[in-house]
């Protein structure tokens, strides 16, 4: 088994430890409950509308707890990093591409934890349900992304700053820097409103290529350049 | 005049070495020279001891070498690769024991070797067999599932020592092992030492303990302030100083022989470092066993008793010495290396060796200097 596969374990069980990741899944929880609860009496609006919601408070939530599981990762004091892992014959590569999966498979797994059941169930119990499970697919594959594209940034911010609130902190600005720039330049298609707007009749089943591929290509477009940027940085530290 | 020398029992052309570093330097935020333009060669199978006082760049070099650290400029050859961080294969085959407690705190001493062996590439089934053995060997046992943050200093360095060779590496780093140590931890250490050293194995050990260098080092590196001050054999190291000095324990009449020293031509200078002990030189046209079988002689015809003899040499000296003479070259430190032919009018102070005793101490009973007791 190589260095890769062995980092990526250990760091997989490291997270199943981890009280934070347990605190969210508890607090997710509960809220996708409620969500359910509330779209099974909820006359007024339609299921897709609500489904809506709950996505976009888990996302806006969601991105604070990936970016505290993100950053902690190559934050770790370097001389610990240096003494007792890189000093085994780990290189940067291996190291940061563990980093970036575990910590991928770990958010994804959670939100699909939590979402998946969650939109099945208020399909089911929805007093207007009008969800499509296409919908409900191309919803999943759209968080997915948006949280795979903000472990990929923390974890390279990580690898950059040591210092685990600087890198938090770092990557904070940026991201809601982004969030408001593209707010008020209102961007087609890009804006937090914009691409909220159209999640009802995306969770209808309602799908657009033309609408959605420029979304898709900038969404993987980080995916692809910040791992080589990330071992890069990582690679020119000192243990 | 105390030109640095590289060790080299390399012997056979194109052979390679299992360390080689070429003017290795270090400067830390542009502020700090950690390690200034290091050069030595390390023979496959031989023990090299790092030595030099707190802060000289010890464990900067050890860093460097195994790559953890970029160097400024400069180069490391591990078995005859470039090592850099990239090269994770080659530091596979360096064990590393690190100085200070940088651990997972929250990993027992089991889950952190079998870390350890499993990343160097070991499988899991042999990983375990080993660890089990390793601890036995430490002495952790009993300590195995106890988490590394709740260990004793001395648990830790052999939860380290064990790490460092959980994979059987060729060549092992040892930054201070001893350090943290009781004396029965610190004999096994540098027994392990001794063990590993027949066993082929490379090893380069840092410590400022001149006695464990003296005891299991083959070729020595002096460092001070981040500079090879000396670079050879222990033997090397022990004639720099020797000096036909002996410091001889007397008992009965001490004075009558004082006397007979002071008559003899061949003992140069003599003087008290306390009142049963006489500190002898002789002079360097002889070899030091016949000048000491003289020395011995005159003691069986005098009136005195021989409690003890030491001789000069000893390996602090040799270091103190080393470092001495590293400061009294003051800038003519700047010239190390380069051919100038050396002008006698211009030699000054700054190049005269700086342990020599004043002319006002010899042959007379002047009491020894606190520095010179230091």
């Amino acid at each position: 088994m190589t260095a890769f596969m062995i980092l990526l374990e250990e760091d997989i069980l490291a997270m199943m430890r981890s009280w934070t990741v347990w605190m969210w899944l508890a607090i997710s929880g509960v809220g996708g409950l409620s969500a359910v609860v509330f779209a099974g009496t909820f006359e007024q609006e339609s299921t897709s509308f609500l489904f809506g919601w709950f996505l976009l408070l888990y996302v806006a939530l969601g991105s604070f707890m990936v970016m505290i599981i993100s950053s902690s990762s190559g934050g770790i004091d370097p001389r610990t990093l240096g003494d007792s892992i890189i000093s085994h014959g780990v290189t940067p590569a291996q190291f940061v591409l563990s980093l970036l999966t575990s910590r991928t498979l770990t958010v994804l797994g959670m939100s699909l934890l939590i979402i998946t059941p969650v939109a099945f169930a208020m399909m089911g119990t929805g007093v207007s349900n009008d969800l499509d499970p296409n919908g409900i697919l191309i919803a999943l594959i759209y968080t997915g992304l948006l949280f795979a594209v903000l472990v990929f940034l923390s974890v390279t911010f990580s690898a950059v700053v040591t210092n685990t609130p600087g890198s938090l902190a770092m990557i904070y600005i940026l991201w809601y820097s982004a969030i408001t720039i593209l707010m008020a330049i209102q961007a087609d298609g890009f804006s937090p409103s914009g691409f909220l707007g159209q999640v009802p009749s995306l969770l209808q089943g309602e799908f657009k290529w033309s609408l959605h591929f420029p979304i898709l290509t900038a969404l993987l477009f980080p995916l692809v350049g910040l791992p080589p940027l990330g071992i890069r940085m990582f690679g020119q530290r000192d243990f | 005049m105390f030109k640095k020398k590289a060790v080299d029992t390399n012997g056979h052309n194109g052979e390679v070495f299992a360390v080689e570093t070429t003017n290795l330097t270090k400067i830390f935020q542009r502020r700090w020279i950690a390690a200034n333009s290091i050069s030595f060669q390390i023979p496959k199978g031989s023990v090299f001891g790092l030595v030099g006082p707190n802060g000289a760049g010890k464990s900067t070099t050890l860093r460097l070498i195994l790559g953890l650290l970029h160097p400024t400029a400069g180069e490391v050859k591990v078995f005859g690769e470039t090592m850099t961080l990239s090269t994770g294969h080659l530091r596979r085959r360096v064990g590393y024991l690190p100085q200070g407690e940088h651990y997972p705190k929250n990993l027992t001493p089991i889950n952190y070797l079998e870390l350890a062996g499993r990343l160097r590439g070991m499988p899991r089934k042999e990983c375990q067999q080993r660890i089990s053995s390793l601890l036995h060997a430490v002495d952790l046992l009993g300590a195995a599932s106890t988490r590394i943050g709740n260990l004793s200093a001395g648990m830790t360095t052999r939860m380290a020592i064990a790490a460092s060779m959980v994979n059987e590496p060729d060549l092992l780093l040892w930054d201070e092992p001893t350090a943290g140590l009781d004396p029965t931890g610190r004999k096994y250490a540098l027994d392990l030492i001794q063990e590993l050293k027949s066993q082929g194995k490379t090893m380069i050990v840092s410590t400022h303990l001149l006695p464990d260098a003296d005891n299991v080092c083959d070729y020595i590196g002096v460092l001070n302030q981040g500079k090879v001050v000396f670079s050879g054999s222990v033997l090397e190291m022990k004639q720099f100083v020797r000096e036909n000095v002996v410091d001889l324990g007397l008992s009965g009449d001490i004075k009558k022989f004082q006397e007979t020293l002071s008559a003899d031509s061949q003992i140069l200078r003599w003087e008290h470092l306390s009142p049963e002990v006489i500190r002898v030189n002789f002079s360097d046209g002889k070899g030091f066993s016949e000048q000491l079988n003289r020395l011995m002689e005159m003691i069986t015809n005098s009136t005195c008793d021989l409690v003890s003899i030491r001789s000069g040499g000893e390996i602090e000296d040799a270091f103190l010495k080393r470092l001495e003479a590293d400061r009294a070259k003051g800038f003519s430190r700047v010239f190390e290396g380069k051919n100038f032919p050396p002008d006698p009018a211009t030699q000054s102070a700054m190049t005269k060796p700086a342990y020599s005793l004043p002319d006002d101490r010899v042959n007379g009973s002047h009491g020894v200097t606190e520095e010179q007791k230091v």
